[in-house]
């Protein structure tokens, strides 16, 4: 297994109705602003060997170092969230790392326990992202990211940075698009 | 509303075998070392506006600004752990935000209608208070007003976090 020294960046949820869970997180858990990306187009989503059809939109915001990501699925069927959550539950779902080598790293899980649950790509700019089973070792999945760690800063850069100007009030939800 | 002040200091699961799951954090994220508190039993604990018991053991390890926790539980009966993960139960527990006035943190939660599970404190005079924020954001929040002996701790882990081997679970001593 690679030492990867991993620094915990994000806590994903996986959620019923983000809408109302966006307003929970702001006026309960002190977090936002959320960025929604709403209804994300993927492409080559397979999950457990298979092709799906996977319809989700996520909503992000920032809490000091971490990134919380609250994700709802609209289909009904199988997927590495209803795997953890299953459908009309809520709760914790996984935390993120962006390894230098994916490919290496993904092998790496699969060869110690820990299998391939879902993988895909951003239509939008081929990213690949996918969810190694961690649940028996961690509690939980982690989702592998294949961009590197400083472009994955420079792309959260703008959204720190709104994070640390907001007043706590204007525009608590903002539409954005990977 | 918090005014956007909301820090997450800290990430803590609840676990069957601790030590199993340190050697997992570190095996497989390369998080470590941990350092253990063993057979804890945490004074002034009023669970549920009671007079209650807690004891656990506990394993902290630095990752990046981020502390992770992971908590066996030493009991089976209703607790502030046992509530969200029955024995045998694992999984995603609270996330922890520092606070220097702990009571003023408190009373912020509350006016919102997120109480208090539980509270107690340890004899070095760090005081912690567990808000009901199950429903809201899957997962508790606990308020933590840290003694010195406590930042010294936090300070401590993200040291022995720079200076590993990548190896050894758990630091020297535990």
């Amino acid at each position: 297994m690679q030492h990867v020294n991993a620094v915990l960046t994000q806590n994903a949820y996986v959620v019923r109705d983000i809408e109302a869970s966006m307003h929970q997180w702001i006026n309960a858990m002190g977090v936002g602003p959320f960025f929604l990306l709403d209804h994300i187009q993927l492409k080559d989503v397979i999950y457990r060997g298979a092709p799906i059809d996977l319809d989700i939109s996520a909503a992000i915001a920032f809490s000091g170092s971490v990134q919380i990501e609250l994700i709802q699925q609209f289909n009904d069927g199988p997927s590495a969230y209803r795997d953890v959550v299953p459908q009309g539950q809520e709760g914790f779902h996984h935390m993120c790392i962006y390894p230098d080598d994916y490919d290496k790293v993904m092998a790496d899980y699969e060869a110690a326990g820990m299998p391939l649950a879902m993988a895909g790509k951003v239509a939008s700019s081929d990213a690949r992202f996918c969810y190694m089973d961690a649940r028996a070792n961690l509690n939980c999945m982690m989702e592998l990211v294949d961009v590197p760690e400083g472009g994955a800063s420079a792309l959260w850069a703008p959204l720190r940075q709104a994070t640390d100007e907001w007043d706590g009030k204007t525009d608590p939800i903002r539409l954005m698009e990977l | 509303m918090f005014n956007n002040s909301t820090t997450i200091f800290q990430n803590a699961f609840i676990v069957n075998d601790l030590k199993k799951s340190c050697a997992r954090w570190a095996r497989t994220m390369g998080i470590g070392p941990f350092t253990l508190l063993k057979d804890i039993d945490l004074p002034n604990i009023v669970y549920r506006g009671q007079p209650g018991e807690l004891k656990l053991s506990a394993a902290l390890a630095a990752s990046g600004n981020i502390q992770l926790e992971l908590i066996q539980p030493h009991h089976d009966h209703a607790s502030v752990y046992r509530d969200y993960y029955p024995t045998g139960q694992e999984g995603f527990h609270h996330i922890g935000i520092l606070t220097d006035d702990l009571q003023a943190s408190i009373a912020e939660y509350e006016a919102r209608g997120n109480g208090v599970v539980c509270s107690g404190g340890d004899p070095e005079g760090t005081e912690i208070a567990y808000m009901d924020t199950w429903d809201d954001g899957f997962c508790l929040t606990e308020l933590i007003r840290p003694a010195d002996s406590y930042i010294e701790m936090s300070r401590m882990l993200e040291d022995a976090a720079r200076n590993w081997d990548g190896k050894t679970v758990f630091v020297p001593g535990n």
